[in-house]
């Protein structure tokens, strides 16, 4: 955990010192000090606006997103005792995918993402959970199969609605494809204290019903018999790491990976128990993120490289690279 | 006291009915076991006795009071559970799982309590854990495993334990430990037992009363001698079942019919 928070503060302060405008890494640290009170800024008005409204919230966006996508990730994994489960295993994606084509092209001729998309994605997004829920989450309690086949089904129903209404409207592919891809460049102030509550509120619920997750990791019947109400657990989990997973995804768009791969990496270095995991996918996760954003906006820098593909691009390799280094202390 | 009594019981999952209208009393501080053959609903009925399966009619009754009216935690702090496959979690130590057991007693929220702990360390030390309580239940041996798997029902610290074929997949070595060891906490803590079996001997050797099913029914119950002498029993199995008596004890050696 100390490790783990150093590198959260090494990550954040050097995603702070970076970025395509140069700005003499001194300066920022000095002007950081002075609002800490100690000594006086030397940065010019335009450089501290950089600092401070453009790269300050997109690194907070960042860490906010990051930090609910591995512990939304981590829950969804531990309520459904499958390894595979990310956050938009129950449509969120999908949904917020329809509501965010259906918001820019509605707008339709305009060349801006107008700013009501994020809202029109969070409504799909919840709407598409309740589907599944309704679809696949009544009947026997103990059946979570049902749950993750509605997901399956809620997800392709939306997304090819989301293909058509993005087909039907030529002009605005490429924009419906940037939201896809995810981004954290349009973030602003706003946008962080928009999604912080639901992500605090979200994280704070998974992370204090860790606990119960590792019950959970004994099966239905016999957390059960060991007095865990189950269902009103599983419903209450999934609804909490759904609400933040789509307040995030309707803020910073589609970021696949960090979900799946965040709490795998600290389940292969801190072993299985979520009292372990979920508090580390908060930290782990947040600087991850905003790792794989500084990499995206720094290296075919003043152009961005989609977050997605930074993610996976970054992820990937981090996973396979501790997946061996353990398969051969294990052998 | 802690008697659990089967009123009437009837369980049916897709239109089949797997128990039917069962009335049975399990004891207070005795051992009863239930033999029938595969299908006669032993499992389905102790899963409902432990209160992990509804029931479709009848009442399950825990010293009078509807046991369908306890709170989740409150039935856990009365009646423990071991299933035929319990489900080992991947790299949870030994003692984090039999830590499990005293779920219906702290928070869920919270730590354990110190005396939480106390009662953890107490069992480890009664099943000969102790060594092994950093080990990944994983990575134990049937036995082991299944030591650790016990120690986590009496971690619930219950007066009822409820254990579905719990020498499964044990060497007779194994079988004998696993039965003894719960033989203790009936002579010694007064705890009732409700076990399904299948092997007539052991049944026999270790229960005081047995119960037999088939078909979903109650087709017998009363003390262990009468029951597995009775040709209700052979009846069930379609077997001739011999009754032989070595150094006091009853060995059942089942014959087919046909010879």
């Amino acid at each position: 955990m100390t490790v783990a928070l150093t590198l959260l503060v090494i990550v954040t302060g050097g995603a702070t010192l970076i970025g395509p405008w140069r700005i003499a890494p001194g300066l920022i640290l000095g002007d950081i000090a002075s609002h800490l009170g100690v000594g006086h800024s030397h940065l010019s008005a335009l450089q501290s606006s950089i600092v401070w409204q453009i790269r300050a919230p997109r690194i907070a966006l960042g860490l906010v997103a990051g930090a609910m996508l591995a512990v939304a990730g981590g829950t969804y994994q531990g309520v459904f005792r499958n390894p595979l489960a990310d956050p938009y295993l129950l449509g969120v994606a999908a949904g917020a995918g329809l509501g965010a084509t259906v918001a820019i092209v509605g707008v339709g001729h305009g060349s801006a993402t107008p700013t009501w998309t994020p809202l029109l994605a969070f409504a799909g997004a919840i709407a598409a959970v309740s589907i599944t829920w309704s679809v696949g989450g009544r009947g026997r309690s103990s059946s979570t199969a049902t749950l993750v086949l509605g997901g399956v089904a809620v997800s392709s129903l939306l997304t090819s609605a989301q293909t058509f209404v993005q087909q039907s409207s030529s002009g605005s592919i490429a924009r419906v494809y940037i939201w896809l891809l995810g981004s954290l460049g349009s973030a602003t102030w706003s946008s962080v204290t928009m999604i912080l509550p639901y992500v605090v509120f979200c994280i704070v619920v998974c992370v204090a019903c860790a606990r119960a997750l590792d019950v959970l990791s004994v099966g239905d019947l016999e957390s059960r018999s060991l007095g865990l109400p189950v269902a009103r657990l599983r419903i209450f989990l999934i609804a909490a790491s759904s609400l933040g997973t789509a307040a995030v995804v309707s803020a910073v768009g589609l970021i696949g990976f960090v979900g799946i791969i965040v709490p795998h990496v600290i389940r292969l270095v801190a072993g299985t128990s979520y009292r372990r995991i979920l508090p580390l996918c908060v930290v782990v996760g947040a600087a991850f993120l905003v790792v794989a954003d500084t990499v995206a906006r720094t290296v075919v820098s003043p152009s961005e490289l989609p977050l997605g593909v930074v993610t996976a691009l970054v992820g990937a390799p981090i996973f396979v690279l501790i997946l061996n280094a353990k398969r051969r202390s294990v052998e | 006291m802690s008697e659990l009594r089967a009123a009437g019981v009837s369980i049916s999952s897709d239109h089949v009915t797997l128990v039917n209208e069962v009335t049975a009393v399990f004891p207070s501080g005795r051992w009863t076991t239930i033999v029938g053959p595969n299908g006669a609903g032993k499992t389905t009925l102790v899963e409902a006795l432990a209160g992990v399966r509804s029931v479709t009619r009848g009442t399950i009754f825990l010293n009078d009071i509807a046991l369908s009216s306890l709170s989740e935690r409150e039935r856990a702090r009365n009646i423990a559970f071991v299933p035929q496959h319990p489900v080992i979690p991947f790299g949870m130590s030994v003692r984090d799982y039999v830590a499990l057991g005293r779920t219906p007693h702290h928070s869920l929220f919270g730590p354990p309590t110190s005396a939480d702990e106390e009662v953890v360390v107490d069992v480890l030390v009664r099943l000969d854990l102790l060594g092994l309580s950093s080990r990944a239940m994983h990575s134990l041996s049937g036995g082991e495993r299944q030591r650790a798997v016990l120690g986590r029902a009496l971690a619930q610290g219950t007066k009822i334990i409820i254990l579905d074929e719990p020498t499964t997949g044990l060497d007779v070595r194994h079988q004998f430990e696993v039965l003894e060891l719960l033989r203790r906490e009936v002579d010694h803590g007064g705890v009732t037992i409700i076990a399904t079996l299948h092997d007539l001997t052991l049944a026999g050797q270790f229960a005081q009363d047995v119960v037999l099913m088939d078909h979903g029914e109650v087709l017998l119950s009363g003390p262990a001698k009468e029951v597995i002498r009775s040709p209700q029993l052979a009846e069930s199995y379609e077997m001739t079942l011999r009754v032989v008596d070595v150094d006091g004890s009853d060995v059942i050696i089942p014959v087919p019919r046909d010879r």
